[in-house]
């Protein structure tokens, strides 16, 4: 019982954190690509703080599993972490942190498409309610978390586009 | 094209969050769940354990075993320091009236330990009777057990070969009530606590005391010997100032333990 709901816990976290993100995408190139902007400069900043976004969250998601680990962070549990469960959804997150690279940042498809691997755990469990498998309550609780993602994942969006275009009023970057 | 994507992109995925949270929900009030109740949880059995006769080998009749069984006492001495404490070496479970309150020849129970009953899933059915006989106190100093505690408490020193039932050496109780105890599995008992003391007749004072049963046992499963055995304890206090007991060596609370085992063999 105890392992099962870890397990469950560990799916909850992930959707938690990314699953929100491909709706944020889309919105984010709906408003790049369909609104009239007078001042260019947002809509070039969105873009390109998207892929930048993105790595926030997964920073953040990193930032939290280290701060459960500690102080008594040792091989093993690290090891045991990465082993439990969602091993290769846990994997990519790593594979996540090149989202920082100048090659990704200009191309945000690719935190799309990392961010969909999550939103597919969610779309999963969707249609076991469907199919009978999951109760109501459970999925009307996951997707409150996919909300709560949504939430985060336009925040960090919004929080760094605007210290983009800060930094680049004072032409920093 | 792209354009297109991200819209159907949008769409899609407003359309699906939309459909999960809208299809999720249970549209039944929440019912809170039952609050935790802090009430202990209490479990009875269904024994019963009468004495009937007594009779030796009638496994459904129970003895006292008096040989380990004990009543002690235990006080403050002078009232503010540690205890002073001792046990009753005679003692038995049986009503005593006045015309059994007589010296016995003999050195093994005077009367028939049969005054009680136990049933421990209706107290109103269980009952005992209990004495002791106060000049037997132990206190493990011969000096003052033989000396000032018999003057004392107001009785003689012991005959031996002899049983003292009589009014100046005999403290009695006997149930009034037995009911559950509602924290927890033991009883909560009403007595009459009767002793002279140093009083010119016998006082009966109503006292509040505790049971506890110890389940039934069985020793030597699966031998030829087997019996069963099983216990109870009774705690109460009383005040000795009521029974005119002056000595300002103990304190006005003397607190009783009795701890009698039965045995069915």
């Amino acid at each position: 019982m105890n392992q099962s709901f870890s397990i469950f816990f560990d799916r909850l976290t992930l959707v938690a954190f990314f699953s929100g993100y491909p709706i944020v995408y889309a919105l984010a190139m709906y408003l790049i690509k369909d609104v009239n902007w007078k001042n260019p400069v947002i809509p070039q900043s969105i873009k390109s703080s998207l892929s930048l976004a993105y790595f926030v969250v997964v920073l953040l998601f990193w930032g939290m599993i280290i701060a459960d680990m500690f102080p008594s962070i040792t091989f093993s549990k690290i090891i045991s972490f990465f082993k439990d469960a969602y091993s290769w959804h846990k994997i990519s997150l790593i594979a996540a942190l090149v989202l920082a690279f100048k090659y990704f940042k200009a191309r945000p498809n690719y935190a799309l498409l990392h961010s969909l691997f999550f939103l597919l755990l969610l779309l999963e469990d969707l249609l076991s309610m469907l199919t009978g498998h999951m109760d109501k309550l459970t999925m009307n609780s996951e997707f409150k978390l996919y909300f709560y993602s949504i939430l985060l994942n336009s925040i960090v969006l919004l929080s760094v586009t605007s210290i983009r275009v800060v930094l680049q009023r004072k032409r920093l970057i | 094209m792209k354009k297109i994507n991200h819209q159907l992109l949008l769409i899609l995925l407003i359309l699906v969050s939309g459909y999960g949270y809208i299809a999720s929900c249970a549209h039944e009030d929440l019912v809170a769940p039952a609050p935790a109740s802090t009430a202990p949880v209490i479990k009875r059995g269904t024994a019963v354990h009468l004495p009937g006769n007594m009779t030796a080998g009638n496994t459904a009749e129970w003895k006292l075993d008096k040989v380990h069984s004990n009543v002690m006492w235990k006080t403050n001495y002078m009232a503010t320091a540690g205890y002073l404490t001792g046990r009753f070496n005679q003692f038995g479970m049986h009503n005593v009236v006045d015309a059994e309150m007589l010296n016995y020849n003999t050195t093994a129970q005077p009367v028939k330990d049969t005054s009680w009953a136990f049933y421990e899933a209706d107290p109103t059915k269980t009952y005992f009777s209990g004495y002791v006989q106060i000049n037997t106190s132990n206190t493990g100093e011969p000096g003052r057990d033989g000396g000032c505690n018999l003057t004392t408490l107001g009785t003689t020193a012991i005959v031996t070969g002899v049983q003292n039932l009589t009014v100046t050496n005999l403290a009695k109780i006997k149930t009034v009530k037995v009911e559950n105890d509602p924290l927890s599995a033991d009883y909560i008992v009403t007595l009459e606590l009767t002793w002279q003391g140093k009083l010119a007749t016998p006082l009966t004072k109503t006292i509040v005391g505790k049971l506890k049963y110890v389940a039934k046992t069985t020793i030597g499963a699966g031998t030829a010997s087997t019996y069963d055995v099983f216990g109870l304890q009774l705690l109460f206090q009383f005040n000795c100032r009521d029974f005119g007991i002056a000595s300002t060596s103990i304190a006005d609370k003397i607190d009783i333990e009795c701890n009698m085992n039965f045995n069915n063999k």
